[in-house]
């Protein structure tokens, strides 16, 4: 179909030379301010404020011009959006070229042809040897090497095309949601989440039914690190059977349309009872991450409990007896800070019981806990259907590029003409060899 | 790790680094001076010194049971490995390349070096390093060093050309080769990196659900895979060669090391929280 006038005229905008390599410049910067400036969804506030007081200048500018929320901003998506129908429109262009060099007729070489005696078995034997292999015949005798070469830098472009719009279909639409769960611990489709994150227009994240934690396993090297965390689950809102799942660090698990991913941090939950002095009894739970070593703990500290005046800090060794990183006996311990005046640290087993200031604390139950990342992710088979065809076409632009040779039959031999769609000079020698092969002669 | 181990590691890499030495050594002095035997008995040095650094990375692996890729002595050595060893197999598929030997040889010779200075400790495996893809990603980046170095060669090479008279810079390949080879040595390694990021996307995905999060590594990757093809479309489109496409790929060149080895191990981001504390 022939386009005039405007569209014409947009077309050939969106396809110039110039247009690309400034699309191309443009996105190459907002990605580098993008790596330079730091992003307030992915930069720790510490670090974020550290860097806006590092740089009293630059940061009003940033702020002013949204450089740290870059990704979302009106210039980013509109230059995305024209790098787009560029991208698009060059597609086209290409598959069109393509389809022409593969199906098209071919043309008469305007010269410098050089000519051979042989015959055209001859030359198709010769040729073969090379690779090349009799693409038509139609007047002209037309030989390629490597044909599907000419769709490579096709492929590649609809490739970034198919990665950039399904990319931005996720990006819009996905929805990502983390909590932390004790062992038998249940979470219902409303229950709020630890943290939570999602597209533009994605709704609330609601999973398809109540979740519970059945179990955690870790398994660690011998110096104490972790080798592998691994939950397993249960979904069910209980009107149906429930569905076990185990994920683990890298091994997802997926229920209706949910991927449910093993999170890094994991550890122990302390059920604890104070008992005051008037008898009445406050119960709390803390979770505490585990620790990565026999000897070694991680505290939690400062926190504050309603019915105690003062912080307290906790922490625990994850066995009692220090010698097994698997020990279901962990020795809890726990300090309490009043002003000046520390008390403690006192530490308990399951079952025991430690005067902690006026209060007598008693460790009631030990389990696990971990955190699980749950995902509601659409789009994801066109992101890595998008990635293969940028690699095969890339691989087929850059590491087979066609050539061809073209015969025309003349009286007792043939002229024949030598192009390489690119690289010419770097296949010289392959030219050198084919006509020798040939017995060419200057015609 | 017991100290034996060390010992045999760490003595397995100075024996590399000494027989990589003797090789830039040789190497160079047999092309600048044209002592063709010379430079033959480089190569033998330099298969030598992979010969012993090779299997050095190969027992620290069954030691360790996890690949080179944990930490900056790791990531540095076995770079170093890889673009020793691909360029001998580039340059049987191009002999033209060789004289790219004056800046491989000394190059793998300081990568090893360097990793030298950094904790050669061995640590485990962390959970969400446990991928097939995270060894596609790795293994892709390092074909792609390898590449690019033998790009950047072929740059400076043409930069040289064209300030130095000295005779033996005309037995390096004449400026149109060095740069037709920079040219197709860019192209290639614009397919690997673009691998390379794609396999990790796909690591990233499969540990944490989250195919790109702009994390500053991921970033930076991304800056560089656009500024390899920007270079590629001034080549194609603009008819960008010799010099000023030489000193361009020079610059995405430097800009592919600061992904490669300063955001990886030296800024915070999702790929350094996975990486041990040294």
């Amino acid at each position: 179909m022939m386009i005039s006038g405007f569209p014409l005229r947009i077309k050939r905008f969106f396809l110039s030379r110039n247009t690309v390599i400034a699309l191309m410049g443009l996105v190459l910067l907002f990605v580098l301010v993008g790596a330079l400036v730091p992003q307030s969804f992915s930069t720790p506030d510490q670090k974020f404020h550290g860097w806006k007081a590092a740089h009293p200048w630059l940061a009003p500018v940033a702020e002013a011009l949204g450089l740290h929320q870059l990704y979302g901003t009106p210039w980013f998506v509109a230059t995305l959006a024209l790098a787009l129908v560029s991208l698009s429109l060059s597609f086209v262009e290409q598959f069109q070229t393509a389809y022409r060099r593969t199906f098209g007729p071919v043309a008469r070489p305007a010269g410098g042809g050089l000519r051979t005696d042989m015959s055209e078995e001859g030359i198709v034997r010769v040729l073969r040897l090379y690779g090349y292999l009799l693409a038509s015949r139609d007047g002209l005798l037309r030989f390629v090497k490597h044909p599907w070469g000419y769709w490579g830098n096709s492929l590649l472009h609809l490739g970034i095309i198919v990665t950039i719009a399904a990319g931005l279909f996720v990006a819009l639409t996905y929805k990502r949601a983390s909590i932390t769960l004790n062992e038998g611990q249940v979470h219902s489709p409303e229950a709020p989440w630890a943290s939570e994150e999602k597209g533009l227009l994605a709704g609330k994240f609601v999973l398809p039914g109540a979740v519970r934690l059945d179990r955690v396993e870790a398994e660690f090297w011998e110096d104490g690190k972790v080798r592998m965390i691994t939950s397993e689950l249960s979904f069910g809102d209980g009107n149906e059977r429930e569905r076990g799942y185990s994920v683990s660090v890298s091994s997802k698990a997926s229920h209706k349309g949910v991927a449910v991913y093993q999170g890094v941090e994991f550890g122990d939950t302390f059920y604890v009872d104070f008992i005051g002095p008037d008898g009445r009894t406050n119960s709390f739970w803390i979770q505490i991450k585990n620790p990565q070593g026999l000897r070694k703990a991680i505290a939690v500290e400062n926190f504050t409990l309603p019915w105690v005046q003062g912080r307290l800090d906790a922490a625990y060794h994850i066995d009692a007896e220090l010698k097994s990183m698997q020990s279901t006996n962990p020795r809890f311990f726990m300090r309490f800070k009043k002003f000046d005046e520390i008390v403690g640290p006192v530490n308990m087993t399951i079952g025991e019981s430690a005067r902690l200031g006026d209060y007598e604390v008693r460790l009631v139950k030990v389990v696990k806990w971990s955190s699980l990342v749950f995902v509601d992710m659409k789009g994801m088979p066109a992101v890595f259907l998008g990635f293969f065809i940028i690699v095969s076409g890339g691989f087929v632009s850059y590491f087979t590029p066609p050539r061809e040779v073209i015969a025309e039959a003349t009286s007792g031999g043939h002229f024949l003409y030598w192009k390489a769609a690119r690289f010419k000079e770097f296949y010289a020698g392959e030219y050198g060899d084919i006509t020798r092969a040939l017995e060419v002669r200057d015609a | 790790m017991g100290n034996g181990y060390y010992a045999i590691y760490v003595g397995l890499h100075w024996v590399a680094v000494f027989l990589y030495v003797v090789a830039t050594i040789l190497n160079v002095d047999g092309f600048v001076f044209n002592h063709k035997r010379v430079e033959k008995i480089s190569y033998a040095f330099g298969v030598a010194g992979l010969l012993v650094h090779g299997p050095a990375i190969v027992y620290a692996w069954a030691v360790v049971g996890h690949g080179p890729y944990l930490t900056a002595h790791e990531a540095l050595t076995s770079f170093a490995w890889a673009t020793l060893s691909l360029f001998l197999l580039f340059i049987r598929m191009y002999p033209r390349l060789k004289p790219a030997s004056i800046i491989v040889f000394p190059s793998t010779f300081l990568m090893i070096a360097l990793s030298l200075f950094y904790s050669p400790a061995m640590y485990e495996l962390p959970p969400t390093f446990r991928s097939i893809w995270l060894v596609f990603h790795i293994t892709f980046y390092k074909i792609t060093l390898a590449t690019n170095i033998v790009a950047l060669a072929c740059s400076v090479f043409y930069v040289l050309e064209k300030r130095i008279t000295a005779a033996w810079f005309q037995r390096l390949p004449d400026p149109q080769t060095a740069d037709l080879f920079a040219y197709r040595f860019a192209g290639f390694g614009f397919i690997f990196w673009a691998i390379a990021m794609i396999s990790g996307s796909i690591w990233a995905y499969q540990s944490w659900g989250r195919f790109w999060g702009w994390d500053p590594v991921e970033t930076w990757s991304l800056v560089t895979w656009l500024a390899f093809g920007l270079y590629l479309h001034l080549r194609r489109f603009f008819g960008w060669k010799g010099e000023r496409a030489a000193w361009l790929y020079i610059g995405v060149f430097a800009m592919s090391l600061v992904a490669m080895f300063y955001t990886t191990h030296l800024i915070g981001s999702l790929h350094t929280e996975f990486f041990l504390e040294r």
